[in-house]
C-alpha cells in the first residue's frame, strides 16, 4: 500500500466502512468465483489430455489390429485383410492427423509423434511388398508361384507316365521326384532349415537319373526342362517365402515387426510423455490453484487486517475515549479525525457528546452543589431541631417537675390550710362556746356588764372564725379544689334565708333591706350553699357601708334560648367607689383603702370568693359604683349550673 | 333522762358542749375517739351520739360504719361534728348514715332542735 498514490490510500482509508466491506466482499466473490473457475478448467484440461492418452491408446490398439490384419492376410490370404488393413491404416493415419493436432493444442512434443508417422508409413510400405510377395506366392496351387510349381509338377508327372512303366527307371525317378517335393512342401509351410540345398541335392540326383536313365533324349530334355521349370520356380518360392519371412523374425515380417515394435515404444513413450504432460499440466495447475488460493487468502487477510485496523483501531480509540468520557474524565481532547466514514462521524458525534458531557457535568457539579448545601441545611436544620426538640423535651420535663413541684407545694399548702384553719377553728369553738355559755350565766346572773363584755368576746371570735373560713375558701378555691353540689331548689327559698340570715347586719346600720323579686323566678339547679354564700357577701357588704338607707335586693329571670339566667342584684346607698376602686374591688384582701378598713373592717375576701363562686356555678358577677350615691353588685347565674366547667383561674 | 354520748377528741370542746347539753339536763356520756365512742355505745345504749369526724385511734367515718354495722347500735341515731364545711363532707355523711349534720362553730340552739328532733322521731317512728 506504500506504493500507492496517497490520494489513494487516503481515499481507502477514509472509504466509508460498508465501502469496505463491500471490497472485501468482492474480493471473497472474486475467489470463489476465480478458484473453481480455474479448478474447473483444470479438470476439463487434464480431461482432454486423457483423451490424447487414450487416442494414443487406441492408436496402439490399432496398430495390433493392424498386425492381426497382416497375419491374417499372410495366413488366410483372403483380399477382406487387405481392405481391413487399408481401413484400418487410413483409420490409424487419421488418427494420428488428430493427435497431431490435439498435440499441438496441448502444446505437447510432436517430433516423436512424426517418428511414429514416419514408421507407419515405412510399415505400410512393407506391408505393400509383402502382399505383393504373399499374391506372388499365392495361397493355394490355384495361383501365384504355388500354381506353376503345381503345373509344372503336371509337365513332370505327363513325361514320366510317357515313360515305360516296366523298369526301375520311372519308378526311381518318380520316388526322387517325390524327394524332391518334400523340401518344397516344407517351404509352402515355411519351415526352417536348409530346404533349397536339399532340394538342390535332391535336384542333383534326380537330374543325374534322368541323364542317366532316359534314354530318349527328347523325353530326357523334355524331362529335364521341366524339372528345371520346376526348380526355378520353387527357388523363386523360396526365394519369395524367405523374403516375407518364415518366421515374425526374419525377413519383411521381421522388418515390420521391429517396426511394430518400434512404433509400439514410441506409442508408449507417448503415452509416458502424455502422462507426464498431463502430471506437469496438473502439477501447473494446481500450483497455480494454490498460489491464486494463496493470493486470494493472502490478499483477504490483509484486506481484513486492514479493515480490522481501519475500523477495530479507531473503535478502539473511540472506546477508550468513551471509557473515560464514561468515567467522567473530560479533561483530555478527542483527535479531529478527517474522515469521511463512519469512524470519522463517531468521533464528531463523541466531540459533540463530550460537549454535551461537559454541560452535563458543570450541571451535575452546580446541581450536586445545591444539593449537598441543601443537605447541609437540612442536616443543620434536623440538628437544630432535633436540639430544640431535645431542650423543648428537657423543658417539658422541667415543667412537668416545675408543675408536679407546684402542685405538690399547692397540695401541701392546702393540706396545711386545711389543717391550720382546723386547728384554729378548733380552739375558737372553744372560745366561742364558752364566750356563749358565760353570756348566758352572765344573763341568768343578771350581770349586764359581763353580758357586754362576753358579747364583744363573742363577736370578736366570730369575726376570726370568718376570716379563717374566708381564708380556708380561698385557698380551695385557689388550689381548684371547690366542690360543687348541685341541686334543685326554689329561688324563693334562699332569698328567704339570706334575708333572715342577714337581718342583724341590715339593722346594724339602721338600714332597711327590701327585697324585689319577680313573678317568673322559679327554681333553679344550683349550689345553694355557695348561692346563699354570694348573696349574704354583697348583703353584708352593702350594709357595711351604708348607714340610714336601704338595700336593695332583687331577683329575676331571662329567659334564653341556651339556657335561662337567674339574675340577682344587690344594692346599697353608701360610699360607693370611683374608677380606680372599680378596678381592684374583686382582687383578694382589697378594700377602697386601708382607712375603709380601719373603718369598715372586713377581710377583704368576701368579693374575691364571690366573683370565683359565681364563675364556678358558671355565671358572671358585674359591679356598678358611683361615688357618694351606691353600689350595684348584679351576679348572673345560669338556671342549669354547668357540672364543674370551672376549673379556676391559673 | 336522756342520754347523750359525745364522741371528741378535743378537751374544751368536750367540756364545754357537754357542760351546755347537762344544763339542758342531758346527762353525758364521754368519749375521746372513735374506739372508745363505739364501746360505750355498747355499753350504755346511748340515746343520741354526738359524733366528731376529726379524732385520732378512730375517726369518725369508721365509728360510724361500725355502729351502723351492730344490730343493737344501729337504731341509735348519730349527729356528726364537723369543723369541715365541704360539701363532700356533708355528702359523705348522708351517705353512710349520720343521721344529722353540725358544722363547727356549733349553733348551740339549733343542735339541741336537731337532737330533740330525732329523738322524738325515734320514739314516735
Amino acid at each position: 500500500m506504500s506504493d500507492l498514490p496517497t490520494g489513494l490510500t487516503f481515499r481507502l482509508r477514509t472509504l466509508p466502512i460498508r465501502s469496505k466491506l463491500a471490497l472485501v466482499t468482492l474480493l471473497v466473490m472474486l475467489a470463489l468465483i476465480a478458484l473453481p473457475s480455474l479448478s474447473l478448467y483444470r479438470d476439463a484440461s487434464i480431461r482432454d489430455m486423457n483423451q490424447t492418452r487414450f487416442a494414443i491408446l487406441s492408436l496402439d490398439r490399432m496398430l495390433l489390429d493392424l498386425q492381426k490384419n497382416q497375419n491374417d492376410f499372410i495366413n488366410l490370404f483372403e483380399t477382406k485383410y487387405l481392405d481391413e488393413f487399408s481401413s484400418t491404416f487410413e483409420t490409424f493415419v487419421e488418427s494420428t492427423e488428430n493427435l497431431k493436432e490435439q498435440f499441438w493444442d496441448l502444446e505437447l512434443p510432436i517430433n516423436t509423434l512424426e517418428q511414429l508417422v514416419v514408421l507407419t508409413s515405412d510399415y505400410q510400405y512393407l506391408f505393400e511388398v509383402i502382399a505383393e510377395q504373399k499374391i506372388l506366392i499365392g495361397q493355394n496351387s490355384s495361383n501365384g508361384i504355388r500354381h506353376k510349381i503345381n503345373l509344372d509338377l503336371q509337365d513332370i508327372e505327363k513325361i514320366l507316365s510317357q515313360m515305360p512303366k516296366a523298369g526301375l527307371m520311372r519308378q526311381s525317378l518318380q520316388t526322387e521326384l517325390i524327394n524332391l517335393q518334400l523340401p518344397v512342401q516344407r517351404i509352402k509351410a515355411r519351415q526352417q532349415g536348409p530346404q533349397m540345398e536339399t532340394f538342390d541335392q535332391h535336384f542333383a540326383t534326380l537330374a543325374q537319373l534322368a541323364k542317366d536313365r532316359i534314354a530318349d533324349t527328347t523325353l530326357r530334355e523334355a524331362f529335364l526342362s521341366a524339372i528345371s521349370r520346376y526348380r526355378q520356380n520353387v527357388r523363386d518360392l523360396n526365394t519369395a517365402t524367405k523374403k516375407v519371412g518364415l518366421t515374425y523374425d526374419d525377413g519383411i515380417n521381421g522388418e515390420i515387426s521391429v517396426i511394430v515394435n518400434a512404433a509400439h515404444l514410441i506409442l508408449d513413450r507417448l503415452n509416458t510423455e502424455v502422462n507426464a504432460a498431463i502430471d506437469r499440466r496438473e502439477g501447473r495447475m494446481n500450483t497455480l490453484l494454490s498460489v491464486m488460493a494463496a493470493f486470494f487468502l493472502f490478499a483477504f487477510v490483509l484486506a481484513v487486517i486492514m479493515l480490522s485496523r481501519s475500523i477495530s483501531n479507531p473503535i478502539r480509540d473511540v472506546t477508550s475515549i468513551m471509557t473515560r468520557l464514561a468515567d467522567g474524565d473530560l479533561t483530555f481532547d478527542i483527535p479531529d479525525q478527517p474522515r469521511r466514514d463512519e469512524i470519522g462521524d463517531m468521533f464528531r458525534a463523541l466531540r459533540v457528546f463530550k460537549m454535551g458531557a461537559i454541560i452535563r457535568q458543570r450541571t451535575q457539579i452546580a446541581l450536586r452543589t445545591a444539593h449537598d448545601e441543601l443537605e447541609n441545611r437540612v442536616d443543620e436544620r434536623t440538628r437544630e431541631l432535633s436540639e430544640e426538640v431535645h431542650e423543648r423535651r428537657l423543658t417539658e420535663k422541667q415543667l412537668l417537675h416545675a408543675r408536679e413541684d407546684a402542685e405538690s407545694a399547692n397540695h401541701a399548702k392546702s393540706q396545711f390550710l386545711a389543717n391550720m384553719s382546723h386547728e384554729l377553728r378548733t380552739p375558737l369553738n372553744a372560745i366561742i362556746g364558752y364566750a356563749e355559755m358565760l353570756q348566758e350565766d352572765a344573763q341568768d346572773l343578771g350581770n349586764e356588764v359581763f353580758v357586754d363584755d362576753l358579747e364583744k368576746i363573742h363577736t370578736a371570735g366570730r369575726h376570726l372564725l370568718g376570716i379563717i373560713s374566708g381564708i380556708l375558701d380561698l385557698s380551695k378555691i385557689e388550689a381548684g379544689h371547690i366542690d360543687i353540689y348541685v341541686e334543685k331548689f326554689a329561688v324563693q327559698d334562699v332569698i328567704d334565708t339570706v334575708a333572715d340570715t342577714a337581718q342583724p347586719l341590715i339593722t346594724k346600720n339602721n338600714n332597711t333591706l327590701i327585697i324585689d323579686i319577680h313573678d317568673n323566678i322559679g327554681s333553679m339547679d344550683s349550689d345553694i350553699t355557695r348561692l346563699r354564700q354570694i348573696l349574704l357577701n354583697f348583703i353584708s357588704n352593702a350594709a357595711k357601708f351604708t348607714e340610714n338607707g336601704s338595700i336593695t335586693l332583687a331577683a329575676w329571670r331571662e329567659e334564653k334560648d341556651t339556657g335561662d339566667t337567674v339574675v340577682f342584684s344587690v344594692a346599697d346607698e353608701g360610699i360607693g367607689m370611683n374608677e380606680e376602686q372599680l378596678q381592684s374591688v374583686f382582687n383578694p384582701f382589697t378594700q377602697a383603702d386601708v382607712s375603709t378598713t380601719r373603718k369598715y373592717g372586713g377581710t377583704g375576701l368576701g368579693l374575691t370568693i364571690n366573683r370565683e363562686f359565681a364563675r364556678h356555678l358558671g355565671g358572671e358577677i358585674k359591679v356598678e359604683s358611683i361615688v357618694d350615691q351606691g353600689t350595684t353588685f348584679t351576679v348572673f347565674l345560669p338556671a342549669k349550673a354547668p357540672l364543674q366547667s370551672y376549673t379556676g383561674e391559673a | 333522762m336522756t342520754t347523750l354520748l359525745l364522741v371528741e377528741d378535743n378537751e374544751l370542746n368536750r367540756n364545754m358542749l357537754s357542760r351546755r347539753l347537762e344544763r339542758m339536763t342531758y346527762t353525758v356520756l364521754l368519749a375521746v375517739n372513735g374506739e372508745e365512742g363505739v364501746d360505750q355505745a355498747h355499753k350504755h345504749q346511748p340515746d343520741l351520739i354526738l359524733m366528731d369526724i376529726n379524732m385520732p385511734v378512730m375517726d369518725g367515718w369508721e365509728a360510724l360504719t361500725l355502729l351502723k354495722e351492730h344490730a343493737d347500735t344501729k337504731e341509735i341515731p348519730i349527729i356528726a361534728l364537723t369543723a369541715h364545711t365541704a360539701t363532700s363532707d356533708r355528702d359523705k355523711a348522708d351517705k353512710i348514715g349520720f343521721n344529722a349534720f353540725a358544722a363547727k362553730p356549733i349553733d348551740f340552739k339549733a343542735l339541741v332542735e336537731t337532737i330533740e328532733g330525732l329523738i322524738y322521731e325515734r320514739h314516735n317512728p
